[in-house]
């Protein structure tokens, strides 16, 4: 077994890049914890693979791994997750080859953290009915000062009742958040076609398109879809048996105030009734529900397969 | 064009469909299908905007439909890269009450203008593209520069 395949088996997300930082190969758990497609990918700046602030603590730790020849540890949140990477320098007879990043979720702390802000719940409920129990009792009518200093506490409570809540979400936005950006579908299907385009050839299946030059912006994650498209091609073109004709399709559909995206993947069949009906890899179909796309199949002994994807816009 | 599209049944379509529920609606299309009228089949599916498409099974059925008829045109015409030409004369055409889209495509038509290139330049849906020039070559109106 080669090393690239030994990674892809492994469960943690595991990125290898090349003496210029440059990746070189990613496995399947970082395409899937990470949103990102490898064959898109390959050959971009570690760092850039990250977002915001990841990004840029990614960029010290690669340099820092590389420049000192040791591992460099690192902590960095993407879209809410948070993760702890480990980039060690692979070296070859003295001469350093590349760098390896291991990232590793911060799962463990995160529950703790959602385990304390449970516990922390109660109590802070106690003090506040007890302040205001004494502010009802004593405070007010005797003493101004008094009830100032209690309604000041009340308040302090009252912050860091929100600063629970606002921890809460935090937690609970540990799953990938979609980014939600009107994006041109017919650009999006017309992109996957492009980068797809000498695969069919390769497999001597004829590419159809049915989709405008351009589509008005559709609220939704455009480059979540292309991705997603792409493996739906990808794994429709790796098939044993391919189909005579793809056609990739995207329209928009309903009235003006209800409209829904339509994207599909239609196999016209070679010669005989089509009987292809693999079903679909469940990381792609939990991909594309990720979307919040309907997905639906439908099979027609002479018409061939479709798989539409359906999607409403995201607010 | 209307001399040329078949048709199964004398009720309005449009009419037929709103009495049926998506599922019926589906038996039905494919019994034309089954009978060679794609065409009417889609019809069938579409006539009632909302009321099948809404439907993931129908609006499946639909894209395959729609990739058929494309895969169809595409047979009569040989390839993308084939040339229409207009078969008949201004006379002719009068006979025929082509909807306005049909009229469009016809404009575009020059007998050196390919499929793919009247698709990327009419500014039209492709599929409607596709649609109406698959319904203008089986009325005899348009035919393929030899």
């Amino acid at each position: 077994m080669s090393d690239a395949a030994l990674i892809d088996h492994m469960d943690v997300p595991i990125l290898v890049g090349d003496p210029e930082a440059n990746a070189v190969h990613m496995n399947p758990a970082f395409e899937r914890s990470f949103g990102v497609d490898a064959g898109l990918s390959l050959g971009t700046p570690l760092a850039e693979l990250f977002e915001g602030g990841g990004r840029e603590a990614m960029l010290r730790a690669v340099a820092s791994a590389c420049g000192q020849g040791a591992s460099v540890r690192c902590r960095i949140r993407e879209r809410g997750v948070g993760w702890c990477a480990v980039i060690s320098p692979i070296a070859n007879q003295g001469e350093q080859v590349g760098v390896v990043v291991l990232l590793t979720e911060e799962q463990a702390g995160a529950d703790q953290l959602m385990s304390l802000r449970r516990e922390l719940e109660a109590p802070v409920d106690e003090v506040e009915l007890g302040l205001e129990t004494l502010l009802e009792e004593t405070g007010g009518r005797r003493n101004p000062g008094h009830r100032a200093r209690l309604e000041e506490t009340l308040r302090s409570v009252e912050r860091l009742r929100k600063s629970l809540d606002e921890m809460s979400t935090v937690l609970a936005g540990r799953q990938p958040a979609a980014r939600v950006e009107p994006f041109d579908p017919a650009q999006v299907v017309r992109q996957v076609a492009d980068a797809t385009r000498e695969r069919f050839a390769e497999r001597e299946t004829s590419l159809q398109l049915l989709a405008p030059t351009s589509l008005a912006g559709f609220p939704g994650d455009g480059p979540g879809l292309e991705r997603a498209l792409r493996a739906l091609v990808d794994a429709r073109l790796a098939c044993r048996e391919v189909p005579a004709r793809i056609t990739l399709g995207v329209r928009r559909l309903g009235p003006e105030d209800a409209e829904s995206l339509v994207v599909s993947v239609s196999e016209t069949p070679r010669d005989g009734p089509f009987e292809s009906t693999f079903p679909d890899d469940p990381a792609l179909m939990d991909r594309l529900n990720a979307l919040g796309a309907r997905v639906h199949a439908y099979v027609h002994p002479r018409l061939g397969r479709t798989t539409i994807l359906q999607m409403h816009p995201a607010s | 064009m209307s001399e040329s599209t078949s048709s199964t049944t004398s009720q309005d379509p449009n009419e037929a469909a709103s009495l049926l529920r998506p599922e019926e609606l589906r038996e039905e299309a494919l019994e034309l299908l089954s009978g060679g009228l794609v065409d009417d089949a889609y019809q069938l599916l579409t006539a009632t905007q909302g009321a099948g498409e809404s439907e993931p099974e129908t609006l499946a059925l639909v894209e395959l439909l729609r990739t058929h008829l494309v895969d169809d045109v595409l047979m009569q015409v040989g390839s993308p890269s084939a040339m229409p030409v207009i078969e008949m004369d201004a006379e002719d055409l009068m006979k025929f009450n082509l909807p306005a889209g049909a009229g469009f495509l016809l404009s575009r038509i020059d007998g050196q203008t390919q499929v793919d290139d009247l698709v990327a330049l009419s500014g039209m849906d492709p599929f409607e593209t596709y649609h109406t020039l698959g319904r203008l070559l089986e009325a005899g109106i348009v035919g393929v520069a030899e």
